[in-house]
């Protein structure tokens, strides 16, 4: 193992220092063949907003935990301001505001008192708390429904409730597990903008997202996730090119009606450019997921070709769903 | 000033108290648990007739009919009161608690609690805190209800003191097991039933235990008691012994409050039985009045001895070895559930993990010299053929990890007994089974096309 510093004030006295940093982290659940995160490394420079982009069960949601301290890793360690994970989580606990993928609220709670809550389990006391209250409120744009039960509010207003909530200890880095899921258009330019505020206001923040395109604009940083291992990480923009620089285009189309499908399903199947067996249909949304080999060309060929052959197409699109595949298979 | 005080010293302890009487449930609850417990207050005084000093009616809890006394009438009422309040501690505390930690994490709200620096003691009071007040506040609402005994007497104030401190002493044990199996389990339902199958044994199984035990040692022949002469327990602890486990009943327990209240006993102070003028009473019933005059071997002499207390150590009364003993099991579970709560380290005392890792380190060497030997015994057949050396090489592997102390031992006594070609083929094996393993999904050409795009170090490393 590397040369760790025990004390972190050592870390903390230099003008930039890397706020995640993380070794050779392993985990393993029990059951699952194969590993969340394999041999994973990562270092992110305080004061960035970095988006981790991968499909459901690509790890990303192991390595905000291990870096929350819920999960340990079987092997390796992280250091979020330096401070290990495994050695210092009470100390870690402080720098980070955690929002989970899935997270529940006391549905008989009040805004107010949810916040005031929080405050308190982070031992902030007194005037200091109702004051604090106050501006997160200000911040998230909920001071009109402080006396809301929690039960009333409405998904956006819960997200932003549950961002409040991570903020209350001034923490330097936030965890933010699939943040803008379940988020309409709106909701998802309100949160935009406010981790941009957060961002200025020096906070290093890591999101988590399966859709490449919802958070590209929010992020300086982009890391792509797959079997537990990151394939590409970059500058946001770095990023977003060498995907539509790669010889392939995972595309994802809606259709109106069954027969269409069936139809678009048994042309797609036939198309000389398809890659083998990445043919998904989903019989309910109507949708239809493919990876095809080549560029923009090809892509725009299979919808002609669709188009000509009578499939009434209702959505075509790139889908970052399966950017693995882009990368990784052959 | 006590919410502001609360608040700073234990914020989990205050939400829980704030959502639990929120709403109407609460006054409902307690408004129909009240009316339930008047209405058999009222019961029991009108079958038990209370007109003048003496009535005829006989009594609810003994069947005993006869002449009744108002003091038989307060008695019937603290024991009707207080056997209601047990039983109803039973019943509501693995429903109130039974969810403390399993419900948050079933509803998703323990994750953002947990990466809170609060400490897994502080989630543990402050979960207690909120559900055994709860429940403190339902038992001490009977207050009222039960000064009516004193209208009647035959109880004295320690009595209703003693009924009191048995009933919040069983709703605190009962509420921290339901805490424990809450955040063991992680699924209400499992914890709820877990709960209430301790509760039963605690309750039922006991009694049964107990009374079965003492009719076996009444059966055996070479026994005193058999023959029907009168024994001091003292002087034959056998007898008495399984009745000592009586300490972990609240029934038992109540009944021997007013043990020393019974209106004729004998003049021995010891032969104190449980719950007088009834037959509600564990073992045998005894229905006992006036001074025993027994005919050698007769029944009823038996059954006086089976209703007997237990004499326990110190000259406790069976209700006053209820609360140690109970204190000992709630401490206990206790700090079994502080561990439970937050398993991560961190101010957080985890005893059973401690317990569990010292176990591991103490048996370890021993494990490691049975793989050794066994590594050794396996050799012979590697050399037998070369299709099975890939077999063997994973067997080998295996036994290497199971031995974990000092490996490299094994392998020397591997290579060493190997012959030269055989060795060759191992290391092929091992080599193409390594490469098989890594995804080779990408060709040369592409992944050498994508690495150059590439511009963070550790993905480079990954890749190339």
């Amino acid at each position: 193992m590397t040369q760790i510093s025990q004390s972190p004030t050592e870390d903390a006295g230099a003008a930039t220092y890397n706020m995640v940093d993380a070794r050779n982290l392993q985990k393993n659940y029990s059951g699952q063949s194969q590993p969340a995160l394999e041999d994973f490394s990562l270092t992110i420079p305080e004061g960035q907003i970095f988006g981790l982009i991968g499909a459901n069960g690509a790890g990303k949601t192991s390595l905000l935990k291990i870096l929350a301290t819920l999960v340990k890793p079987d092997k390796g360690d992280a250091y979020v301001a330096g401070y290990s994970v495994r050695r210092n989580p009470q100390e870690v606990r402080r720098i980070i505001g955690y929002m989970p993928d899935h997270y529940g609220l006391y549905q008989d709670m009040q805004v107010e008192e949810y916040l005031d809550f929080f405050a308190a389990c982070y031992g902030i006391r007194g005037k200091k708390r109702s004051r604090l209250i106050n501006e997160l409120l200000e911040l998230v744009d909920l001071g009109d429904r402080r006396k809301e039960e929690l039960r009333n509010l409405s998904r956006g207003m819960k997200q932003r409730l549950c961002l409040a909530h991570t903020l209350v200890h001034d923490p330097k880095l936030l965890l933010l597990d699939e943040p803008s899921s379940g988020l309409d258009p709106r909701a998802r330019v309100e949160l935009r903008e406010l981790l941009r505020e957060l961002s200025h206001m020096g906070k290093t923040i890591i999101l988590s997202s399966h859709v490449l395109s919802e958070v590209q604009l929010m992020c300086d940083t982009l890391g792509i996730m797959a079997r537990g291992q990151l394939i590409s990480f970059g500058p946001a923009q770095t990023v977003v090119n060498q995907i539509e620089a790669l010889p392939r285009r995972a595309i994802k189309l809606r259709v109106l009606s069954l027969d269409d499908l069936k139809r678009a399903s048994d042309l797609a199947a036939a198309f000389p450019s398809l890659l083998k067996g990445s043919l998904r249909v989903d019989d309910q949304n109507l949708t239809l997921d493919v990876v095809i080999d080549g560029d923009d060309r090809t892509s725009a060929a299979f919808l002609t070709h669709l188009t000509i052959s009578g499939v009434v197409v209702a959505q075509y699109g790139q889908s970052t769903a399966r950017l693995e595949e882009l990368f990784l298979r052959n | 000033m006590a919410r502001i005080y609360l608040s700073s010293l234990n914020p989990v302890a205050l939400r829980e108290m704030k959502s639990r009487v929120r709403g109407p449930r609460t006054a409902a609850l307690f408004f129909t648990y009240l009316a339930v417990l008047g209405l058999f207050i009222f019961v029991v005084y009108l079958r038990k007739g209370a007109n003048a000093s003496y009535s005829y009616g006989g009594t609810l809890l003994s069947g005993n009919y006869g002449p009744t006394r108002n003091f038989e009438t307060g008695q019937d009422i603290f024991i009707s009161i207080f056997l209601y309040l047990i039983l109803m501690v039973a019943v509501i505390t693995p429903a109130i608690c039974g969810g403390l930690v399993s419900r948050e994490m079933e509803e998703g709200t323990f994750d953002l609690l947990l990466v809170t620096p609060v400490k897994g003691r502080t989630l543990v009071y402050g979960k207690l805190i909120g559900a055994v007040g709860y429940l403190f506040m339902l038992i001490l609402a009977t207050l009222p209800l039960t000064s009516i005994i004193f209208i009647f007497g035959g109880v004295d104030l320690e009595d209703v003191a003693a009924g009191y401190a048995i009933v919040l002493m069983e709703a605190l044990v009962f509420s921290i097991i339901s805490l424990f199996f809450s955040a063991l389990f992680r699924l209400t339902n499992i914890a709820v039933i877990f709960t209430y199958f301790i509760i039963a044994i605690l309750l039922l199984g006991v009694p049964v235990i107990s009374s079965s035990l003492v009719a076996s040692i009444n059966a055996d022949p070479t026994r005193l008691a058999a023959t029907g002469f009168r024994i001091d327990p003292r002087n034959d602890p056998d007898f008495d012994l399984p009745k000592r486990i009586m300490v972990l009943n609240p029934f038992a327990s109540l009944g021997s409050v007013l043990a020393s209240n019974a209106p004729y006993r004998p003049s021995n102070g010891d032969d104190l039985q449980m719950f007088p003028n009834s037959r509600l009473y564990w073992g045998n019933p005894t229905v006992y009045y006036g001074t025993p005059t027994f005919a050698p071997s007769s029944n009823a002499r038996q059954r006086y001895e089976d209703a007997k207390l237990p004499v326990l150590p110190f000259g406790l009364a069976l209700w006053q070895g209820y609360m140690l003993v109970y204190t000992a099991i709630g401490l206990v579970f206790l700090l079994l559930s502080m561990g439970v709560v937050k398993p991560l380290p961190g101010g957080t005392i985890y005893v059973p993990l401690k317990a569990i890792g010292l176990l591991r380190k103490l048996s370890l060497p021993k494990k490691g010299r049975h793989a050794e030997v066994k590594t050794k015994k396996a050799i012979p057949a590697i050399v037998t053929s070369t299709e099975s050396v890939h077999i063997v090489t994973t067997t080998l592997e295996a036994s290497i990890q199971e031995a974990a102390i000092a490996p490299e031992e094994p392998v020397q006594i591997a290579t060493l007994a190997l012959e030269e070609p055989l060795q060759d083929v191992i290391a092929t094996e091992i080599k193409n089974s390594q490469e098989v393993e890594t995804p080779q999904e990408i060709s040369p050409a592409q992944s050498a096309e994508i690495i150059s795009l590439l511009p963070a170090k550790p993905v480079r490393e990954a890749l190339g």
